[in-house]
C-alpha cells in the first residue's frame, strides 16, 4: 500500500481472512445463497427451453453450456463486488485497513474467493443442466480447466472494477456495480455468437477475452490450432485486463486515501 | 523509544469539485502542524470540540488517511515505510466503526485474528480470553448485527487487543456503555497500562472519564494543539468555581450578587453563583455583613468539563 512496501510479499493467512469473511456471510445469508443459484438456474431453464424450441437438442446443449460457464464467471464477479460493498455498508473499511492488511493482500483474498464460488456455481449448474436438458457442459473435456481458470481471472477483473467504482463514488453506485457483468453479456458472446452483432460492436468485442472463450465452448470440436489460438488470445487479453484492473483499483484506492477511507461509508 | 512520535502533521483536504469543474468545497485544513509524543505506558487524551481534527488525526495514525505533510513514527520507525510491521502493534477501536453484521462475534474475531497473522492456537486462546475479559463470552455465537450498542463496543475492544498491541487508539470507546461497564473498561485500560506497559491515545466526550484515565491531555481546536497538560492543570485554567448556597433571604441575596455583576442561577431556595475561586471568601463575608445567612454551602472547583465548555465557546 505504501511506497516502502512494494517489495513485500503477500501473507496468505491475511489474504484468506478476506475470502473467509465473505464465505461466513454466505453460509449464514440464505437469500444471498439463493440468489447465487437461482439466477443461473433460471437462465439455464429460460435459454435452454427457448433454444430447444427454436433450434433443437444440439443447439440447446451449446447454449446451455455457454450459460453455465457465463454464470460461473458472473457469480464470482458478484461475490468480489459484494465483499467490498459489505465492508462499506457495515462501516468496517477503516477497521479492515487499520490492520496489517495491504491492498495486494486484499486483492489476493478476492482471488481466493473467486475460485470456490466459480467452482461451486459451475458444478451445481452442471447438475441442473444435466437434470433438465440431459446436457453436461463438463463433457467438453479437459479444455474446461483453462476455460474456467480464464473466466475466474475475468471475474476478478470485473470485481476489481466494481470495487474501483465503489472506492471512487461510494455507496451511491452500489446498484450500478452489478450491471457491469450483465452489460458485458451483450458483447461477450456467451448467449449468441458475436457475428450477429453490428460490425463496430464486433470489433470492440474482439478486444475483450470473453468472445474467444465462448467461441471454444460453442464449437468444442473445432480443430486444435483454432482452439489453441482462441485460448492464447483469451489468456493474453484476460491477463492484460487483470493487470489494468489492478492498476486502476490501486490508483483509485491511493487517491481515496487523500480523502480518507472513512468517507466511503457515509 | 517512544511508542508514538508525531511531527508537524498536517492534513489539508483538497478542494472538491463538481462534475463541471466548479468548486463545491474549497480546500480545508483539518489538522494543522500538530506535533506530540506518547510515552511508554502513557494514556494520552485527545480532546476538542466537534470538527477540531481528532478523528482526522486518528485516521492518519492508522494509515487510512494520507497526511499532506509531517511525519509519524511508531517505536522510532517511520510509519509510512514500515506500515505492516507497525500495525501489528497497534490496536484500534471506535464507537463509530462497525463489523460485518452477519458474522457471529467469534467469526469476526477469527477473521481479525487472521488479519493480524495469528495462528489457530493464538486465535483460539486470545478470542476466549478477551471475550471473557470484556464479559461477552456468552455472545460468541450470536450475529454481530443482533448485539446492542454496548455489546458491540465490547466486541470492538476485544478486537483491538487481539494482537497484543503496544499502543491502542481508542475513539470514544465507552460512548455507548452503561456506567458500570464503562467503569470496567476504564479499569481494564488502567490494568493493561500497569501490567503490560501498553500506551493509549484516547478520545472521549466524557470529561470525568478523561480526568480519571488520562495522564495528559492534548486539546485540539481548529486543527491546532492549543493546550498540552494534565487534566487537573487544564481544569485549573478555568478560574471560575461554582458556589452553591441555601440562603434564608433569596431575593436579598440575588440583589447583592447582581450588584457585583456575578452570573448566578436559582434552583428553588438554592443559589448557584459562578465566581472566581479566590473571591469566594470575600463574597461569603459580604453576604454575612448584609444579614444574609446560609444553612448549606458547597463549592465545586473548576473541572476539565468547564475548561472544555470554555474552549468550545471560544471555537464558536
Amino acid at each position: 500500500m505504501k511506497a516502502g512496501e512494494r517489495m513485500k510479499t503477500v501473507n496468505l493467512r491475511t489474504s484468506f481472512a478476506i475470502a473467509q469473511r465473505y464465505l461466513y456471510t454466505l453460509s449464514r445469508d440464505r437469500w444471498l445463497l439463493f440468489e447465487m443459484f437461482y439466477w443461473p438456474a433460471f437462465d439455464i431453464a429460460l435459454y435452454g427451453y427457448v433454444s430447444a424450441w427454436i433450434g433443437g437438442p444440439s443447439t440447446t446443449c451449446t447454449v446451455v453450456s455457454a450459460v453455465v460457464f457465463w454464470h460461473a464467471m458472473l457469480q464470482a464477479n458478484f461475490a468480489v463486488a459484494r465483499n467490498f460493498l459489505g465492508e462499506l455498508t457495515s462501516g468496517g473499511i477503516t477497521n479492515l485497513f487499520a490492520t496489517t492488511l495491504s491492498l495486494r493482500e486484499w486483492i489476493a483474498g478476492c482471488a481466493m474467493l473467486v475460485v470456490p464460488i466459480s467452482m461451486v456455481v459451475f458444478c451445481l449448474c452442471n447438475v441442473v443442466s444435466y437434470l433438465v436438458f440431459g446436457c453436461l457442459p463438463l463433457a467438453i473435456g479437459l479444455i474446461t480447466i483453462p476455460l474456467l481458470t480464464l473466466l475466474m481471472v475475468n471475474a476478478l477483473s470485473l470485481g476489481l472494477i466494481s470495487a474501483t467504482l465503489l472506492t471512487q463514488f461510494g455507496l451511491r453506485v452500489q446498484a450500478t456495480i452489478f450491471i457491469i457483468g450483465w452489460a458485458l453479456a451483450l458483447a461477450g458472446g456467451a448467449y449468441y455468437p458475436i457475428g450477429l452483432l453490428p460490425s463496430i460492436v464486433q470489433n470492440a468485442a474482439r478486444l475483450t477475452p470473453l468472445p474467444y472463450l465462448f467461441a471454444i465452448i460453442r464449437t468444442p470440436d473445432a480443430v486444435t490450432h483454432t482452439v489453441l489460438q482462441n485460448i492464447t488470445m483469451a489468456a493474453a487479453l484476460s491477463l492484460a485486463y487483470l493487470a489494468l484492473a489492478i492498476l486502476i483499483f490501486r490508483a483509485t484506492f491511493r487517491r481515496s486515501l487523500r480523502y480518507g477511507l472513512a468517507r466511503l461509508t457515509f | 523509544m517512544n511508542p508514538l512520535k508525531v511531527t508537524n502533521l498536517t492534513k489539508t483536504f483538497p478542494a472538491q469539485r463538481t462534475f463541471w469543474g466548479t468548486v463545491k468545497n474549497p480546500p480545508f485544513t483539518a489538522v494543522d502542524n500538530v506535533s506530540f509524543e506518547v510515552q511508554e505506558g502513557e494514556i494520552l487524551g485527545l480532546l476538542g470540540p466537534n470538527g477540531a481534527g481528532k478523528t482526522t488525526t486518528i485516521q492518519m495514525l492508522l494509515s487510512t488517511l494520507k497526511p499532506t505533510s509531517g511525519e509519524i513514527a511508531y517505536f522510532g520507525k517511520n510509519f509510512f515505510t514500515n506500515r505492516s510491521e507497525i500495525l501489528t502493534q497497534i490496536g484500534f477501536a471506535s464507537a463509530y466503526v462497525g463489523l460485518p453484521k452477519r458474522l457471529t462475534v467469534r467469526e469476526n474475531l477469527e477473521v481479525y485474528g487472521r488479519l493480524y497473522g495469528l495462528n489457530r492456537e493464538q486465535r483460539n486462546t486470545r478470542i476466549k480470553k478477551y471475550l471473557e475479559e470484556f464479559g461477552v463470552d456468552h455472545l460468541a455465537n450470536r450475529e454481530t448485527g443482533a448485539l446492542s450498542a454496548g455489546e458491540t463496543t465490547r466486541v470492538m475492544l476485544a478486537k483491538a487487543f487481539l494482537s497484543y498491541p503496544k499502543i491502542v487508539l481508542l475513539d470514544e470507546p465507552t460512548a455507548a456503555l452503561d456506567p458500570d461497564i464503562a467503569q470496567d473498561i476504564r479499569q481494564f485500560i488502567l490494568d493493561r497500562r500497569e501490567k503490560d506497559g501498553v500506551s493509549f491515545l484516547f478520545t472521549s466526550h466524557n470529561m470525568g472519564e478523561v480526568t480519571e484515565v488520562c495522564d495528559r491531555v492534548l486539546v485540539l481546536q481548529h486543527g491546532k494543539i492549543i493546550a498540552d497538560d494534565t487534566p487537573e492543570a487544564l481544569a485549573a485554567k478555568v478560574s471560575m468555581a461554582h458556589l452553591e448556597l441555601l440562603v434564608n433571604d433569596l431575593e436579598k441575596a440575588t440583589t447583592r450578587i447582581s450588584k457585583r455583576g456575578l452570573p448566578y442561577k436559582v434552583h428553588g431556595h438554592l443559589l448557584e453563583i459562578e465566581v472566581n475561586e479566590h473571591a469566594i471568601a470575600q463574597i461569603l463575608q459580604e453576604l454575612t455583613h448584609a444579614g444574609i445567612t446560609y444553612t448549606q454551602i458547597s463549592i465545586r472547583k473548576p473541572q476539565l468539563e468547564d475548561y472544555f465548555v470554555m474552549i468550545a465557546k471560544q471555537a464558536k
